[in-house]
């Protein structure tokens, strides 16, 4: 039999505890590119001239190149340094360090949506230019890009993936090892695919959601 | 009326297309011609199988090429990832696997191994020669590196070993030893020569595993019986004649 149904229903538990393995790693790669990329945005639009570049290249780089080249690079270089620490935090590095710079990105071009003319504002009322970018300027900037940080998400559930060539028990990889030994593919793929949707659709719906909410907010 | 009329049009080209959409996948799995034999590999698995000047070449090529040879068929051979290789085998688009498959009782029942044409292949600890590990009872300690899915893999984890980190190649293990993800790597001995044959051989050290021995088989397609027996006839041959001893030299997997 081709599509094996005992196996797929038997799989089951250990395809979802390698899902939750996946969700953290998206979540905390999330994290650490939400924090990272607001930085990084924010020395974008107002250090100075050799930060920003340095920033802008470190973007380049990582948006440049592979993602799975960034996590076996990742996995070779720290332990080479002498930064010891298991699979499972080095695919989390990679994955925040790559989630930096696209977030930086977005969050960049949220900062510039604010209208320039409150920033003076803020400015004339007496605030600090740190208490500008604090309580003006990032509020609107983070409510702007929220869809689009939820859209980083999903993307990251898919890419934390790429963790399996590493030999993080992921999704992917417990799927892999199944296949190891029952030498079914088609029947766990499938049931892969499965939970990734699982994982991505509600997920895609509320960022609709929260989309369209914060829409109506603002046109009224 | 006109609307109807085009309603009716348009389901009935739809239930048309599903009836032909339905009928189709019976018969498209492609079933190869008679004298044709199709051969699924995957090119990652030196000495076996591996990619010389973007030519697969291998033990087991060889191997097959002279069985094709023998039997009087055309070959053609497929590279794909080794996961899919027992799909495609039991879908029949391939009829046999040459990928140095070692014969297991789980594969064993879903395809038709034929007779064995590599066996005595031990299992081996490979470790950093300055760190070496040498005794199978120190396995429980250290961070122990496998392949996913190969005997060395299914070995250790019988064995209930605490600490296994899968990799998907014999490189990326080789790698993470040496950069220092795990202390051990166990895998079959015929695997690793070949990297050792061609560098850092004074890194690693190795020592075999006792009571370890790998058989490798071709693997065919369970719609293909009549084929099992032939290649299985001609597999013997093949042992009894020295193409086989010869094959090996060739390989550098002659004991």
């Amino acid at each position: 039999m081709i599509i094996d149904f005992n196996l797929m229903y038997e799989s089951l538990p250990y395809l979802f505890r390698g899902a939750l393995v996946s969700l953290s790693i998206a979540a905390l790669g999330c994290l650490i590119g939400f924090i990272g990329g607001t930085i990084f945005a924010l020395l974008q639009t107002n250090a100075v001239r050799v930060v920003r570049m340095l920033v802008s290249s470190f973007t380049a780089i990582v948006r440049g190149t592979p993602m799975l080249i960034q996590i076996t690079f990742m996995f070779i270089l720290l332990p080479t340094i002498g930064i010891y620490i298991p699979a499972f935090w080095v695919a989390v590095i990679a994955i925040g360090i790559n989630s930096t710079a696209y977030v930086s990105n977005v969050i960049r071009a949220g900062i510039l949506s604010v209208a320039r003319g409150q920033i003076e504002a803020a400015y004339t009322l007496g605030l600090t230019r740190l208490q500008t970018i604090r309580y003006i300027v990032l509020p609107q900037a983070v409510r702007t890009v929220l869809p689009s940080l939820g859209n980083e998400f999903v993307t990251l559930i898919k890419d934390s993936s790429l963790a399996s060539v590493i030999g993080v028990y992921e999704l992917t990889k417990e799927g892999s090892f199944i296949i190891s030994r029952h030498l079914n593919s088609i029947s766990i793929y499938i049931v892969i695919a499965g939970i990734y949707l699982l994982m991505t659709i509600p997920l895609t719906l509320a960022i609709n959601y929260l989309e369209k909410r914060m829409h109506r907010h603002v046109s009224h | 009326m006109k609307q109807s009329s085009f309603l009716i049009l348009l389901v009935s080209v739809v239930l048309i297309g599903v009836y032909f959409f339905w009928r189709q996948p019976k018969r498209s799995v492609p079933m190869p011609e008679r004298q044709t034999l199709v051969v699924g590999t995957s090119s990652d698995f030196p000495p076996f199988s591996t990619r010389e000047n973007d030519q697969i070449v291998g033990f087991d090529i060889d191997v097959i090429t002279e069985i094709a040879h023998r039997l009087n068929k055309q070959l053609q051979i497929q590279d794909m990832p080794f996961e899919t290789l027992l799909s495609a085998a039991q879908l029949g688009s391939i009829q046999v696997i040459a990928a140095g498959l070692s014969m297991t009782p789980e594969r064993a029942q879903q395809i038709l191994f034929a007779h064995p044409h590599y066996s005595g292949d031990p299992l081996v600890m490979v470790s950093l020669r300055q760190k070496p590990v040498t005794s199978v009872d120190e396995l429980v300690h250290q961070r122990v590196l496998v392949n996913e899915g190969y005997v060395a893999d299914i070995y250790v984890t019988t064995k209930g070993l605490p600490h296994i980190i899968r990799l998907k190649t014999v490189a990326d293990a080789l790698l993470a030893l040496q950069v220092g993800h795990a202390d051990v790597f166990v895998t079959a001995y015929s695997t690793i020569k070949p990297f050792f044959d061609q560098k850092d051989a004074d890194l690693f050290t190795y020592q075999a595993i006792p009571d370890t021995d790998e058989a490798y088989a071709f693997a065919i397609s369970k719609k293909y019986p009549e084929l099992a027996r032939d290649i299985d006839r001609v597999i013997q041959q093949m042992i009894q004649d020295g193409t086989i001893e010869q094959f090996k030299k060739k390989w550098g997997l002659s004991a």
